[in-house]
């Protein structure tokens, strides 16, 4: 036993002497450790040692590859290899059949073109009536709520404030049919602040029920609300490409008047991105063809369709277009799949 | 490609006015219009796709205007259209089919009429509806005068309008047909005695609260010879025995979740004891009528539809659903996801399977030897 131990002594002297001292010797140790070694590691301090280093040496060959790249673009010139584009989810998404313009974008298909010419809202862009909309909450609202009310009247023209006091959607509808209203907005309610918008048109046309987040009014964005003049505002939308996607479009855009007065410099974007529409409100200001500036007027918003119904509000017996509210995991089915 | 020589095996029509037979192969899926675009107007949409007969050589399709217009299948094209005429206010056609030649037009406001040659059978459903409620069912009313009678009649009409026609396909019972609709329940008509109905159902009992279970049938299925099924908007899947003197369903399901009932919009029978619904947040089931004898009533759901279902067709072991999401979808009644997803780019109101349904099958690509016969026949006369 002696001897082993002395044994085992002698082993350790003579590795200590034909290596290099102690400091020098952990180095290579360490260099040499793989990612799956990291997450081995039981003591959370040197794991997380290890893991910033390894994240440094990361970070070095990228910029080293980088560099490389630029040298290269740059000996090369025109001949250089086109710049790498990152893959995004927008980049990466899975292809709908239903998108207007197939897969160029550019392909016209008569009978789609017809049927979007020819849905509930071709008598608004046939410019034949002015839209009159109704702009209500759900009831006993709060002050966030109601000034959000007040501020869709500013924006949108020819729009009315008007108080629920616990009328139902169904008596709603037929009434203002009578008194000539062409939509209504209802925005409800939740723990006191917005969080979701109906829409609907009349006198039979679709209604979409849509989730409202992100609500800041002109108050929170730190603007004045008088400087919304009340010129007709031009109508801006983004990135709707499916067939479900125009015609959310098209609904949104009959909200609005269809003749802008371009004087005022107005402008309202519903921009598309993953199928949350982001709402923004500016006044544009043309300084020369390439200087153009921007400044936010109003409020902002984020809507994100949860429906689309044919007919008038009818929840339990009406026939839905589009309904994901029950089905989200049915139809989310990859991360690359959008609906708009 | 030959498109005139392809085979469809589907016919679909649309709410803009379009007729569009669509051939579903593995290889690749393709549609063609038999209406223009150009001649489409705010009433040519179609409202519904009736059958004749198992064979269905012919389809009937109503539009709004309302005319009633058959294409036969095998020439591929439409023959003149039926204008319906009608005195009073139009109501749109529900149902539609034909009966020993002459066409028989179900409308909304309850009269059915078959178009013979030289005269018009008419009977109104809702009329015999009506005139089992109120003042009308009893027997030794008084009435002060005719108007009184006329008022309370129209009164009870209020509210009642037909939703659904379907003909049995069964050679034996193809003189049946089934009407139902909103607060009308389900009426079974023989047309070659039109004078009252065969069997007319009666409202289940008052629920646990005793207040009256509404009724909305959406459609309607024939389950075999002497069982018709039913389907609501309120949720309600039953099952009638017309034969029998028992005017209460003989099952009565409901499609519940989550303590909704689902708006059933659309069926499809499988065989006598199974039917396929369609609701109109686009779920789709199989329900079986023996439940509680080892079946569970719900026994599978069908994913991929997105909207409202319009329209369900059986057909050899294939069932295709067409709806407001402007897809035709071909299920296998096996599995839970579509065999075929075909975009048909306008809204679809009806459909039809051919029967003999076989997706998998090849293609015909060309016709030779019609070619080579044709070139025979030319040797031999030039000679």
């Amino acid at each position: 036993m002696d001897s082993d131990e002395d044994k085992m002594k002698e082993v350790n002297s003579m590795e200590r002497e034909d290596s290099p001292p102690a400091k020098r010797k952990r180095k290579p140790k360490e260099e040499i450790v793989f990612e799956k070694n990291i997450s081995s590691i039981g003591n959370k301090q040197r794991r997380k040692a290890q893991w910033l280093k390894l994240k440094r040496e990361k970070k070095k060959e990228k910029r080293k590859r980088q560099d490389e790249r630029k040298k290269e673009r740059e000996e090369l010139g025109d001949e250089a290899p086109p710049k790498l584009v990152p893959k995004t989810l927008d980049n990466m998404r899975e292809y709908d059949e239903t998108t207007v313009g197939g897969k160029t974008g550019e392909e016209e298909d008569e009978e789609v073109e017809h049927d979007i010419e020819n849905d509930e809202f071709s008598e608004y862009f046939s410019r034949s009536y002015e839209p009159k909309v109704l702009v209500t909450s759900a009831d006993n609202p709060h002050s966030r709520t109601i000034s959000f009310v007040k501020e869709l009247t500013r924006i949108i023209p020819n729009a009315e404030p008007r108080w629920r006091k616990n009328s139902s959607i169904k008596k709603m509808t037929k009434e203002a049919i009578q008194k000539g209203y062409t939509d209504i907005v209802i925005i409800n309610e939740d723990n006191r602040s917005p969080n979701g918008l109906v829409l609907c048109h009349l006198p039979d046309g679709p209604t979409a029920s849509f989730r409202l987040s992100n609500v800041r009014v002109t108050k929170d964005l730190r603007k004045d609300y008088h400087r919304i003049t009340a010129h007709r505002p031009e109508v801006i939308m983004n990135q709707f490409t499916t067939r479900l996607g125009q015609g959310v479009a098209r609904m949104l855009a009959a909200l609005f008047h269809y003749e802008p007065q371009f004087t005022g410099k107005r402008v309202v974007t519903f921009h598309n991105q993953r199928d949350y529409i982001f709402f923004r409100h500016h006044k544009y200001d043309i300084k020369t063809t390439k200087k153009v500036r921007l400044n936010e007027l109003g409020p902002r918003f984020t809507l994100k369709l949860r429906s689309l119904q044919k007919g008038v509000f009818d929840s339990k017996t009406g026939d839905y277009e589009w309904i994901i509210s029950d089905k989200r995991h049915e139809m989310e089915t990859s991360r690359k799949k959008f609906f708009l | 490609m030959v498109g005139e020589e392809k085979d469809f095996n589907v016919f679909v029509s649309s709410e803009n006015g379009i007729v569009k037979g669509v051939s579903v192969n593995k290889k690749c899926n393709i549609s063609k219009n038999f209406d223009k675009l150009t001649s489409l107007t705010k009433t040519s949409g179609y409202t519904c796709l009736g059958v004749i007969d198992k064979d269905q050589h012919e389809i009937l399709v109503a539009n709004r205007v309302p005319e009633v217009k058959e294409f036969s299948i095998k020439d591929k094209c439409f023959k003149t259209p039926f204008a319906v005429e009608e005195n009073e206010a139009k109501s749109s056609l529900v149902g539609v089919t034909k009966y020993n030649g002459s066409y028989v037009t179900v409308a909304q406001n309850g009269r059915v009429d078959i178009w013979k040659k030289d005269e018009r059978v008419t009977f109104n459903a809702i009329d015999v509806e009506a005139n089992s409620h109120g003042k009308l069912a009893k027997k030794d009313q008084e009435w002060k005068n005719e108007e009184e009678k006329e008022k309370h009649a129209e009164s009870l009409k209020i509210g009642r309008k037909l939703c659904r026609m379907r003909r049995s396909l069964d050679p034996e019972t193809s003189d049946l047909i089934a009407l139902g609709g909103q607060e009308v329940d389900l009426q079974v008509w023989n047309l070659a005695k039109p004078q009252e109905p065969v069997f007319r159902a009666k409202n289940v009992r008052s629920d646990s609260l005793e207040m009256r279970v509404p009724v909305w049938i959406s459609d309607i299925a024939f389950l075999d010879q002497s069982n018709v099924a039913i389907c609501s908007k309120y949720g309600h899947i039953r099952k009638y025995d017309i034969s029998g003197s028992q005017r209460r369903p003989v099952r009565d399901l409901v499609w519940e979740e989550k303590g909704e009932n689902m708006v059933c919009t659309a069926m499809c029978t499988i065989n006598e004891n199974q039917v396929i619904v369609g609701t109109s947040t686009g779920k789709l089931g199989l329900w079986d009528f023996r439940k509680n004898e080892g079946y569970r009533g719900l026994i599978r759901k069908y994913k991929g539809c997105v909207g409202a279902v319009r329209d369900i067709s059986f057909s050899n072991g294939y069932f295709g659903v067409v709806g407001l999401d402007r897809f035709l979808r071909i299920y296998t009644i096996k599995d839970d996801k579509p065999k075929f997803n075909v975009y048909l780019k306008s809204k679809l109101s009806g459909v039809t399977l051919l029967p003999g349904f076989e997706p998998d099958q090849e293609p015909e690509t060309e016709k030779d030897e019609g070619v080579i016969i044709e070139d025979e026949n030319e040797d031999d006369i030039e000679v």
